[in-house]
């Protein structure tokens, strides 16, 4: 209740009074009432006024539904009616009942709500988001308007209030055109001579040469003469999947992507990594790009496990469309990443040249390469890397990454 | 042992009045969680659940970040008891004989050393960084209670308890359990972080150098721990949570996030479960609510997840809550 409008509705009061004009009460008197309403809705609109989002789940697959339910509860005895509530979405998610509207806030859509709420109601609305297209999606903060019996604004105010949800990109199986091709780990399996530290067969006597590291001091003490521990030569597949996100010619900062290559590279790296992993292979991504840490370089270092491809396809749903970083600097850092002998799949949509010099680094260094080239340029990168004497293959994702039902590798 | 309740008396030695075997695990339970509170902050919940894994002839997995007092309370818990206790730490070049012993030629003859295996409790911290070797070594000695040593067969001491953890964090070079081998594990268990209150009370506990393990007095003798073993057995389970157990380890089979629903031999464990933690509420039969209590830490490390419904946000926790509201509860009919 405004001082002025106040001062105002009295003075009409007190004037109708002094000339004896009812109907300057009346105007007074009713607009006493129209202030004393709004003041109530103003101080006691918001009290006791909770608003609930409740997302299903926070991780969904690209082309899902994910139910969003929104509930208003005005636990106090004043009704009200007209409640208008602005949840704030990030950029590009979808609710299918309701259009998003632009926000004043860069990068936030608004879903906008109104309601009509009775004293001690709860309403419920039920959505559903169409999770369209991988990501990390927040909703939040929310700004909550009352207004009085007149629909004028009484208060406002904002909660914190975030819900988040990961879209991870779609994983196929993967299908060879022909059976000569075994893309994930076989050249790794040929390779044995590699020791694998954690395979102890036993000890053997101390040769000149050995690191210190490798004596077996208990054993040495036991028998009285120095002996050296003895490794198994590694069995176990590891596989690494090194996504190139960069999909224009040029350098990596430019900010330029072909969305369709960009979102066919996570689907053929998701799928690669999941056929690896039920083949019994140890899985990793590595790929130089934002994925909403700190680091520039995205790494799930190679590991076979339950959670393994939980743990992949989240960093893809996380990853940027843009580098952060040229792809071979992300290939120079990888032996510090992965064991001797673990198989690094490149999958790229462009021309491998800039990076041609340090895959076949890799490869000589004992990291059997395979490339994976994809989209309209996968035959340009199968020639190239053929050229350099890496082991090729193209992969398509037909007819698009959205509908396709298989990633199939072709030489 | 009557249907309706757990009667079976024993003169108490003093010639007071008989004692129901149920409510000395009743006391048991109470001096063993005030005992273990001198040492260890907040953790009632799974002190309970490693009693229950002792008490089930079972065995514990503990799951959590480093740092929450996994091994403090492995710890306290074998003091408590006066059991003997072992460690061992997972590392890839940890050997299946540094769990077991070994012989050594000593004089020109070999000598048995065990390993810390022939304890009563033993502590195996991240048994997912021993090698698959290893693990199964130690996993055969839990199933069978017993270990092979060039050619001869030992008995483990009883009670036998291991106790191993595992860091959800830290997975690189790291070897998962396989399902068949998490199956051994009767209870998993959590800690989490403690609330505010009890990290202050942790910090002002340990500021002062206090060693609290050194404390800690054994409530219980060997010859009685093993009766009340005996006696939890003996617990009444009725038809009709019979069934409501049964009913929850079925529905598991045919819940659509599952690859992998509960095996009979997890019907096993749960029924073994909710009868020690009747028992340490000191009652002689089985509630449902037992059977509630129990079914997360029993049931969570033995369920497989569909891989498509993984990535689609499906977890097991997620799935038991389904399952659990799916399942009606027996509601006992007043006889009229």
């Amino acid at each position: 209740m405004t001082r002025t409008g106040l001062v105002f509705a009295l003075a009409l009061v007190a004037a109708g009074i002094v000339v004896a004009a009812p109907g300057l009460v009346l105007v007074g008197i009713l607009a006493l009432f129209v202030l004393g309403v709004a003041e109530l809705w103003s101080r006691y609109g918001l009290r006791n006024l909770h608003y609930e989002r409740r997302i299903d789940r926070d991780r969904a697959v690209c082309g899902d539904e994910v139910p969003l339910d929104v509930a208003v509860w005005n636990d106090k005895p004043l009704p009200l009616a007209w409640l208008s509530v602005d949840d704030f979405a990030t950029e590009g998610a979808v609710v299918r009942e309701e259009p998003l509207m632009r926000s004043e806030r860069p990068g936030f859509t608004i879903l906008r709500s109104r309601w009509t709420v009775g004293w001690y109601e709860r309403v419920v609305r039920h959505f559903t988001i169409l999770a369209d297209h991988r990501g990390v999606y927040s909703f939040g903060p929310v700004r909550v308007t009352v207004a009085d019996l007149f629909g004028r604004g009484a208060a406002t105010e904002e909660h914190e209030d975030r819900g988040t949800y990961v879209v991870r990109p779609r994983s196929v199986p993967v299908r060879l055109a022909s059976q000569q091709h075994a893309p994930v780990g076989s050249l790794r399996a040929r390779l044995s001579l590699f020791e694998d530290p954690t395979l102890f067969a036993g000890v053997r006597p101390y040769q000149v040469g050995d690191p210190i590291r490798r004596v077996h001091w208990r054993a040495t003490a036991r028998t009285g003469a120095v002996v050296s521990k003895r490794f198994d030569p590694s069995r176990a597949r590891e596989v690494l999947v090194a996504l190139d996100v960069q999909t224009m010619p040029g350098a990596h900062w430019t900010l330029h992507f072909d969305d369709e290559l960009v979102e066919s590279l996570m689907v053929a790296a998701a799928s690669l990594a999941r056929h690896a992993l039920a083949e019994g292979a140890s899985c990793g991504l590595a790929a130089a790009a934002f994925s909403r840490t700190l680091d520039r370089l995205a790494v799930v270092a190679p590991r076979a496990g339950r959670d393994q491809l939980a743990a992949i396809t989240d960093l893809l749903g996380r990853l940027s469309e843009i580098p952060s970083a040229p792809f071979e600097r992300l290939l120079a850092r990888l032996p510090q990443t992965i064991s001797p002998g673990t198989t690094v799949i490149v999958l790229t949509a462009r021309d491998p040249a800039p990076y041609l010099a340090a895959l076949t680094r890799l490869d000589r260094s004992g990291y059997p390469v395979q490339l994976v080239g994809l989209g309209p340029n996968g035959e340009q990168a199968l020639a190239r890397a053929r050229a350099f004497g890496l082991a090729a293959v193209i992969g398509s994702l037909t007819p698009n990454w959205r509908t396709s039902d298989a990633l199939v590798l072709a030489s | 042992m009557s249907k309706t309740g757990h009667v079976e008396t024993e003169a108490a030695a003093s010639g007071g009045p008989p004692i129901r075997s149920e409510a000395r695990i009743g006391r048991f339970w109470r001096d063993l969680r005030d005992m273990v509170a001198g040492a260890v902050v907040g953790e009632e919940a799974s002190l309970r659940l490693l009693a229950v894994a002792l008490l089930a002839d079972g065995h514990a997995l503990i799951e959590d970040v480093p740092g929450v007092g996994k091994t403090l309370l492995a710890r306290a818990f074998a003091r408590a008891l006066g059991l003997s206790f072992g460690r061992v730490q997972g590392t890839p070049d940890l050997l299946p004989t540094d769990v077991t012993g070994s012989s050594i030629l000593e004089a020109g003859r070999l000598r048995f050393v065990a390993g810390p295996v022939f304890n009563n409790i033993l502590l195996v911290d991240e048994i997912n960084r021993a090698t698959p070797r290893t693990q199964s070594a130690l996993l055969e000695a839990m199933q069978e209670r017993q270990v092979s040593i060039e050619g001869e067969t030992r008995p483990l001491p009883a009670p036998f308890l291991v106790i191993a953890t595992e860091n959800p964090i830290e997975l690189e070079g790291t070897f998962s359990l396989p399902e068949a081998q998490l199956d051994r594990f009767l209870v998993r268990v959590t800690l989490g972080y403690p609330s505010r209150e009890d990290e202050r009370r942790i910090a002002r506990r340990y500021l002062g150098g206090d060693e609290p393990l050194e404390r800690l007095e054994p409530i219980v003798d060997l010859d009685t721990l093993l009766a009340l073993r005996r006696t939890v057995s003996e617990i009444v389970v009725s038809d009709a949570v019979e069934g409501y157990a049964v009913d929850l380890i079925r529905a598991t089979r045919e819940h659509a996030d599952l690859r992998l629903g509960a095996s009979p031999r997890t019907s096993v464990a749960l029924f073994r479960a909710s009868q020690a933690w009747a028992a340490l509420d000191g009652r002689g039969f089985v509630l449902p609510d037992d059977v509630v209590a129990v079914v997360r830490p029993v049931l969570g490390h033995r369920l497989l997840l569909d891989v498509d419904r993984e990535l689609r946000g499906a977890t097991v926790e997620r799935v038991l809550t389904e399952v659990l509201g799916s399942v009606s509860v027996p509601v006992p009919v007043p006889e009229r």
